[in-house]
């Protein structure tokens, strides 16, 4: 039987993060009762992390790979598509802020992913232009004008 | 003095604009409620930024419209479509469903509306009268009580909230993670930074929350895109009306349901960790089983409709008396208000009540009041909602998250944030997607600070350990934090293995050990009525001939 499952993956995952961090725990200096305060607590919850990622590890190979569990990563990015898709355009998003702001990234944002999700027929992107710029500028306006937080402005469109 | 306390915090609420706020809240949770695949969390968490701007007041009052509207929300979808708008109303799908179909929908809706009313209204005056007292206990706690108190309500958290028991305790130690990243309050000694400056300052509560909660979730519910791309309910609801007087007389016929079920939701409520979720199919089930004609449920009963919708609603009342009364957030939505409380710089404690006294039972009533704006709006705005249900998943999705991006940033003012963000919604999804649940997460990253400084404390007074077992409150906890970890198996195993029978009668029995260990005569008393309930359910095994049933449907809670 194949052992090796993404529960596997995961725990040993977790089990090098706790043992990473616990070590870390050791560059907290030497001496004093608030340098001890400062190192038990990350070494109680580390050492805690490590022994659970042990028992999840030993749980996750007596249990073995689940008989569905056959898909490569062609399939599972087919069936994640949407979910790339919008942490992508999220991620492009928030490169861009520095240049477009919150405003202009804020309705690209949303027309590109909605184009991503939504049919993709001249009636619907006016419709999606249209949720673009009115959900944007009014979530925009009652940040900027009601509640007193200057959003990110760009240097596209500075402050006016 | 409380009824000072009281009135003051009825000044407090009743202002023109709070009233609005808590209008707008309690709408925005009726839709969001209604909306499946929305959950209650999201709606809070969402609202969170809103109040930033706002008194401590106007911001938990509009959040607990939001909650109370959010919880009677999934009503509608649930009674119309067959679909749960939210998991807290899972079973009230089971019958109201079916009444609607069968030519009542206005009925359904009614027993909906005026059992979540009665269910809210109940667990208020509890709210009030419960958590000052309980608060004076939680006055006798040190830090070794409060310690123990964190890890109970970590664990069983943990044991509630997923099939894989040790998923669920990883998740709460990783939240726990979270809480500790940055650096040290007392040495300033930066921790899990390696080196980056931007971590010193560690992650601010609100993009952890909104990226785990908000931002994951709305991904699942876009990942199918035929899904998302259809209205999120279907169904024609033209020309229902609420019929509001037949509900009241169906329920005054049914009142042992109602009070029964509303008790039930109080203490699921008050247990920390569990929600809406388990109380609405425990509430339904113990309907059942006490009704006269049980065969009748799933047809289209009214006790079918009243069980579950009073019971998710007396919830909140007993959550909130978890929360104000020990500090310990009795569900996921009000672990949310804690850090709502924490932004506003307002610790949880147990003294929370006695140092904050308006701002407290602002609290309690803006719950009471928000039920009165519930009913009222249910009642006339009923077909809006479900219109707005109706606009496909993607949009909506599309749109609340640059409203994560914009709320999140608003908090700060700091670029930085919307970045964890994204890589708390990654780790989300991630979570999600392999069976980790986020209630325990969430309660970590609260109560980390919390379980941290009073292990330090508990330290920094005596350094001897036995102390955790020697006091009776944190041997209370630890005990209970002892069987809470247990659960999961006598779940699994409870018609299969001998020692399950032994489960239920050794908990009381556990728990009269540190009631003997109490000062005074009256929890003492109280241990020796706990014995003698163990005792009790020892004898009803033996009588029953040492059989136990099967669990009744695989109660977990989920993000309700």
């Amino acid at each position: 039987m194949k052992r090796i499952n993404a529960d596997v993956v995961i725990a040993l995952l977790l089990l090098t993060i706790s043992t990473v961090f616990f070590v870390d725990t050791f560059t907290y200096g030497r001496a004093g009762l608030a340098i001890i305060g400062a190192k038990l607590w990350p070494r109680a919850i580390m050492l805690a992390l490590g022994v659970l990622s042990v028992a999840y590890l030993v749980q996750s190979i007596r249990k073995g790979t689940p008989p569905s569990s056959g898909q490569g990563a062609k399939a599972w990015i087919a069936e994640n598509r949407n979910v790339i898709a919008c942490f992508a355009l999220y991620g492009i998003f928030l490169a861009g802020l520095p240049w477009l702001g919150m405003l202009l990234g804020g309705v690209a944002f949303v027309f590109a992913t909605l184009t991503v999700l939504g049919h993709r027929d001249l009636k619907s992107h006016l419709v999606h232009l249209a949720v673009a710029v009115l959900s944007v500028g009014l979530m925009w306006s009652i940040f900027t004008f009601a509640l007193g937080v200057v959003l990110p402005e760009g240097e596209i469109l500075p402050r006016w | 003095m409380p009824f000072d306390n009281i009135i003051e915090a009825f000044q407090a609420v009743l202002h023109f604009k709070n009233l609005i706020l808590m209008t707008v809240g309690v709408a925005a949770g009726l839709i969001a409620g209604a909306i499946p695949g929305f959950t209650i969390t999201m709606a809070v968490v969402l609202t969170l930024p809103f109040t930033f701007g706002m008194t401590p007041v106007s911001g938990l009052a509009t959040m607990i419209g939001v909650f109370v509207g959010g919880l009677s929300g999934g009503l509608m979808s649930s009674v119309l479509t067959g679909i749960p708008g939210t998991p807290s109303s899972i079973a009230t799908t089971f019958d109201g469903h079916p009444m609607a179909k069968g030519g009542r929908p206005g009925l359904a809706l009614g027993l909906g509306v005026w059992s979540s009313f009665c269910g809210g209204m109940i667990s208020a005056v509890f709210l009030m009268a419960l958590a000052p007292r309980l608060a004076e206990i939680g006055l006798e706690f040190g830090p070794w009580d409060y310690f123990s108190l964190v890890l109970f309500a970590l664990t069983i958290t943990a044991s509630l909230a997923g099939e894989n028991l040790l998923k669920g305790i990883i998740a709460g130690v990783l939240g726990l993670v979270v809480a500790a990243l940055g650096e040290d309050e007392t040495s300033g000694i930066p921790r899990f930074t390696f080196g980056n400056d931007a971590l010193r300052q560690g992650f601010a509560f609100l993009p952890v929350l909104v990226g785990l909660f908000a931002f994951s979730q709305l991904l699942r519910d876009v990942r199918d895109t035929e899904k998302a791309r259809k209205p999120m309910v279907l169904g024609n609801t033209a020309g229902i009306r609420i019929e509001h007087l037949n509900a009241i007389k169906t329920i005054a016929r049914h009142y042992g349901t109602l009070i029964r079920s509303s008790l039930l939701g109080v203490f699921v409520g008050i247990l920390p960790g569990a929600g809406g979720t388990i109380a609405n199919i425990l509430a339904y089930d113990q309907a059942k089983k006490a009704s006269p004609t049980p065969e009748k449920f799933g047809t289209g009963t009214p006790e079918g409709i009243i069980a579950p919708e009073s019971s998710n609603n007396a919830v909140e009342g007993g959550a909130l008396i978890t929360m104000m009364a020990l500090g310990i957030p009795g569900d996921i939505v009000t672990a949310v208000m804690l850090g709502a409380l924490l932004i506003h710089n307002i610790a949880p404690s147990p003294t929370f009540i006695t140092t904050n006294p308006v701002l407290a039972y602002s609290i309690m009533v803006s719950f009471f009041i928000s039920l009165f704006i519930m009913l009222g709006l249910q009642t006339i705005c009923l077909r809006v909602f479900v219109q707005i249900t109706r606009v496909p998943m993607y949009r909506v999705a599309a749109v609340i998250l640059i409203f994560c991006a914009i709320g999140v940033f608003a908090l700060n003012n700091i670029v930085f944030d919307l970045w964890v963000l994204l890589a708390f919604g990654l780790l989300g999804y991630a979570m999600r997607q392999y069976g980790f649940p986020l209630a325990p997460m969430i309660l970590g990253v609260v109560l980390g600070d919390a379980a941290e400084i009073n292990l330090i404390r508990a330290i920094a007074t005596d350094d001897n350990p036995l102390l955790f077992v020697t006091r009776p409150w944190s041997l209370f906890f630890l005990i209970i934090a002892a069987f809470s970890v247990i659960f999961p198996w006598y779940q699994r195993r409870r018609s299969t293995a001998h020692w399950t029978l032994f489960y239920g009668p050794t908990v009381p029995v556990a728990l009269a050990v540190p009631m003997f260990m109490m000062e005074g005569w009256v929890r003492p008393l109280v241990g020796v009525g706990m014995i003698v309930l163990g005792a009790l359910l020892l004898w009803r095994r033996h009588r029953g001939g040492w059989v136990l049933p099967a669990a009744v449907g695989g109660t977990k809670i989920s993000e309700s």
